[in-house]
């Protein structure tokens, strides 16, 4: 079956997959927050930091090829947008540096944790805030991302399904829309049912939370480490 | 007493199509039963009703001693369902996590759900693959791997809804040894197939459903001669005896 790989977690053994959830969530608001005080050169040290992250997890970017392409197209969009509208390039091009920055941040989150242990870490911090009922937030945002993979899996089966019988992508183009749609939404309800039921066979329980997470010594000398870095960096400006 | 007892069971879709009428069939312990028929006849609507995914028009199914419509959780228990898609029925990230996905809602200890993920993951020859991303598994790794979050939940039957399908040649075997394991480790197994030549050697009984009812219900021996009129395969070797003990793919 064809497989969307990108913002998936990838079971590995690096020291960035056993880091705690939560204080790699830390880490990265921290560096989102500190990428807009920093000049250029600051910038380029967070972001040689994030890189090496990336580079410590060995996520595959190889494989991500494909479905780089679009972020790729994204931040094109985006730098070409800033430019005509602002009329400088320099400062268009930082803009697209630190939406780089942010996507491989989210590319190293969500690829180095396991869903469960993510939807665990999301409880944890919104544990405080009773009146958002944090347990039903935190297995609803776990089922989304369960989910996902199987509707970016539906839609390519029939996009293959549908090249294969040779469907033309440029004739009737709505009329094309309309039924493609229709029936990746026929699929998805399909699917959604069959993992209901599978689901209830093996006593889903809502009140359950699934996984399991807990600080290390580690943790906190990586968590240290980061801030040290960064307050270091806003210091010597 | 049997372990499991249906009493004229009905069931009818939403739409109307009646999928089951009447049937009623009996369990006993450490029984291996066969069920086929030909597409729709039944076969996964009957499953589902075991464990109460679909509840009957009319009849009853009782479950050592209890009714299923009365207590759904305890006929979930009882009835390990291993579904057709597996896709659809992995949800852990990983392979022990998945086993785990079970266990933890059996509300069971830490330490013992650690215990009867290795040993489920070790009957099902997955021990290597504990950590791997289950979407990543083989076709038949992901089979064996929901045999095994069944198997974990200890239930006291095994009920497995064609569970060859999409496999390689390998891969069948692989199902067939499990299989073949639970049966002599004392388990109730249910596995709905049309491919009579890969298991029938192993059945205590054949079930054939045609359109939503049983058409025969006997010893492998007599009820395979109804098999070509209910539209599952059947190799004859000219007019001899059908060889019901040649009938799988395991050779020794
Ligand atoms: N969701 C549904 N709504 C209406 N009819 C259904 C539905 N699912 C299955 N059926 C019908 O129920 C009958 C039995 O289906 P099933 O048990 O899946 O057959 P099989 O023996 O191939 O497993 C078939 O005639 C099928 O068309
Ligand atoms: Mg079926």
């Amino acid at each position: 079956m064809a497989e969307k790989l990108i913002f998936h977690y990838q079971a590995r053994n690096s020291i960035i997959h056993r880091i705690d959830p939560r204080i790699k969530i830390i880490i990265i608001f921290t560096i989102s927050a500190a990428m807009f005080t920093v000049n250029p050169l600051q910038f380029a040290v967070l972001f040689g930091y994030v890189l090496s992250g990336c580079l410590i997890a060995r996520l595959p970017f190889t494989r991500y090829k494909k479905e780089l392409r679009f972020f790729f197209l994204l931040l094109v969009v985006i730098v070409l947008s800033r430019w005509i509208s602002s009329k400088s390039l320099i400062p268009s091009l930082y803009y697209g540096a630190r939406f780089i920055l942010v996507v491989a941040a989210g590319l190293l989150l969500t690829d180095s944790t396991a869903p469960e242990d993510l939807t665990l870490a999301l409880y944890w911090f919104i544990r405080p805030f009773k009146f958002i009922n944090p347990k039903r937030t935190a297995i609803q945002f776990n089922l989304t991302v369960s989910f996902i993979p199987i509707i970016f899996d539906s839609v390519l089966e029939i996009r293959e399904a549908r090249k294969s019988r040779l469907d033309n992508t440029w004739r009737k183009p709505v009329k094309r829309i309309i039924s493609f749609s229709s029936q990746i939404f026929d699929l998805i309800l399909q699917k959604a049912e069959e993992i209901s039921y599978a689901l209830e066979s093996r006593l889903f329980d809502e009140k359950i939370l699934h996984g399991s997470i807990a600080f290390r010594k580690t943790d906190f000398i990586v968590l240290i480490l980061t801030i040290g870095i960064i307050a270091g960096l806003l210091l010597v400006r | 007493m049997s372990l499991l007892e249906v009493r004229n069971v009905s069931y009818r879709f939403p739409d109307g199509t009646y999928a089951l009428r009447n049937v009623s069939l009996q369990v006993s312990e450490g029984e291996f039963i066969v069920i086929s028929g030909k597409n729709g006849s039944g076969k996964t609507v009957f499953l589902r009703n075991l464990n109460g995914l679909y509840t009957p028009a009319s009849g009853e199914i009782i479950i050592n001693g209890i009714s299923v419509k009365d207590n759904p959780y305890r006929a979930r228990q009882s009835v390990g369902l291993v579904f057709q898609d597996a896709d659809s029925q992995i949800v852990g990230q990983t392979a022990s996590r998945d086993v785990a996905f079970g266990l933890e809602n059996l509300k069971i200890p830490k330490a013992e759900i650690k215990t009867r993920i290795r040993k489920a993951l070790e009957t099902m020859d997955l021990e290597d693959h504990a950590d791997q991303r289950a979407r990543t598994l083989s076709g038949g790794e992901k089979r064996r791997l929901t045999i095994a979050g069944v198997v974990a939940m200890n239930p006291s039957i095994i009920a497995l809804d064609e569970p060859f399908t999409n496999l390689d040649y390998p891969g069948v075997l692989q199902v067939l040894k499990i299989l073949v394991s639970l049966k002599k480790t004392g388990h109730t197994i249910i596995v709905v197939t049309h491919d009579l030549d890969k298991v029938l050697a192993y059945a205590d009984r054949l079930v054939l459903f045609e359109n939503g009812s049983i058409a025969a219900d006997n010893r492998p021996e007599e009820a395979i001669h109804s098999a070509i009129s209910c539209g599952v395969r059947v190799q004859f070797s000219g007019n001899k005896e059908i060889d019901i003990k040649g009938m799988t793919w395991l050779k020794n």
